[in-house]
């Protein structure tokens, strides 16, 4: 923990460092820290929202919170981008960083458009620092439900917003990238177009996501699961937030090629997924074999598992 | 032997103009160096002050240095220490005010700005310093008569002073 703690303070201003050694936060309930200039520091922690005073407390009145300067803004993305922004000038085009230890922080102000196309953000003076948290071992009680003794299932989990869907793709690619006493490790392939699933930063993954794991960071999702077919050889491809048409065309091309798919998908229940007009036409050829469905308002909790005929397993 | 002697006072002080081009002529190749690294592998600045140290003959122990603090961040800005750790610099005080100044405003802004900015900046302070470096040159050339000539009668007036 003391290392996470290390990784975010040291993307922050030297000013407002102080302020959060003097708080007493536990760094592992900590989701977000908001700074947006002119305006106080906004801390999500344990799904509550926070501001920071001047004296780093945490409280609930506005007028006590502690107002982040432009100069402050300017410092803090000297730190996110490692003293470096000219290496960061892809990523900040997407509008995130990943930084060492998973992090995303996402960046927003001026854009400046150059043929139609975004060419960078100047003037940056919103940044969200999303604390990465790895939650090993919370897809151990669904890995019975997704493979039988010959194969891995296609899998599709739906959850709403910030239920920990990602957090839980994560760990079923470990799990099956492992493997343990009884069951094979599998050789996996991770879209990953946000960098929210193996989080690379420079390069390398963050978060563990197993040993027999390939990972193509920040390429589009329909043309990086071609590329993960013809190149590496995956016995699994993972994507996280599916829903264009050229996301189920990608899938259906890997399914074709005998590689199963984990994925996933916003959706209350299963439902508002069957009526979606894209993703809905997958489930309704059966596709996917595994449906797990998340509980709305619910950190990583499990509502139902699907099969594909729509029984619930679980 | 006295005038011998002069004359190698002379020498040792026009070697001074001497050392200002050499120090030049590093930072010049320093930012062609940069300016490749930021273009062509996009290298983080601690990595790119670590490859500079080991080419880098007056100011290994300053690129060390910025080698170390980046990568860490603890000491601030890069604004904050940069002109602190160039005290560092062997020879430093050889320089000119404007030589220190064009170097000084690089670090102000190494690291800050998108590739298309940090190159052309670091084109223009290579071009000024291209011109300091002409400039400091044809002193050079100036002074070594000047420096030995003048060693050589400090030298003679000393024996002359002597006996």
């Amino acid at each position: 923990m003391d290392k996470k703690k290390d990784e975010i303070i040291k993307l922050l201003p030297l000013d407002i460092r102080k302020l959060f050694k003097f708080c007493d936060i536990e760094f592992s309930k900590l989701q977000e820290i908001r700074l947006r200039v002119n305006m106080p520091i906004m801390i999500l922690y344990d799904s509550m929202e926070y501001f920071i005073s001047c004296r780093g407390e945490m409280t609930k009145e506005r007028k006590n919170g502690y107002r982040v300067s432009c100069a402050q803004i300017k410092e803090a993305m000297v730190y996110i981008s490692n003293y470096s922004r000219y290496a960061f000038e892809e990523e900040i085009r997407q509008g995130f960083i990943t930084v060492e230890g998973g992090h995303r922080v996402g960046v927003a102000g001026k854009i400046i458009w150059d043929s139609g196309k975004i060419r960078n953000i100047s003037y940056i003076s919103f940044i969200n620092i999303r604390v990465s948290h790895e939650v090993i071992g919370c897809a151990r009680g669904v890995m019975r439900y997704l493979r039988d003794e010959s194969e891995f299932f296609n899998t599709l989990i739906i959850s709403p917003p910030r239920c920990g869907k990602t957090t839980l793709l994560r760990d079923i690619v470990r799990i099956a990238a492992d493997g343990s006493e009884i069951d094979r490790g599998m050789t996996v392939g991770i879209v990953d177009e946000r960098s929210e699933i193996g989080a690379c930063h420079l390069g390398c993954p963050q978060n563990n996501i197993g040993c027999r794991t390939d990972v193509l960071d920040g390429c589009p999702k329909s043309q990086g699961m071609m590329m993960m077919v013809r190149s590496m050889a995956p016995e699994i491809v993972a994507v996280d937030e599916i829903g264009s048409k050229d996301d189920a065309a990608a899938i259906e091309y890997v399914m074709n090629c005998g590689i199963n798919v984990i994925a996933t998908v916003h959706g209350l229940d299963m439902d508002e997924v069957i009526n979606k007009p894209v993703i809905g036409e997958l489930v309704r050829k059966r596709r996917f074999k595994r449906y797990i469905v998340l509980k709305r308002g619910k950190m990583g909790q499990i509502a139902a598992i699907f099969d594909d005929r729509g029984n619930v397993i679980y | 032997m006295l005038a011998a002697g002069g004359v190698m006072a002379g020498i040792y002080a026009w070697e001074r103009y001497m050392l200002r081009v050499r120090v030049l002529e590093e930072w010049q190749t320093i930012f062609i160096e940069i300016a490749g690294e930021i273009n062509y592998s996009a290298e983080s600045m601690s990595q790119i002050c670590s490859r500079i140290e080991n080419m880098s003959v007056y100011g290994k122990k300053f690129w060390g240095e910025m080698s170390k603090q980046t990568k860490y961040k603890n000491e601030g800005l890069i604004g904050t220490f940069w002109k602190e750790y160039l005290d560092g610099y062997k020879y430093w005080e050889l320089l000119s005010a404007e030589d220190k100044n064009i170097i000084y405003r690089f670090g102000e802004s190494f690291g800050t700005l998108d590739i298309y900015s940090q190159i052309n900046e670091i084109k223009m302070y290579e071009k000024r310093i291209e011109g300091n470096i002409s400039d400091a040159r044809q002193k050079m050339r100036e002074q070594k008569k000047v420096c030995i000539f003048m060693g050589l009668i400090s030298g003679l007036m000393a024996g002359i002073c002597l006996f």
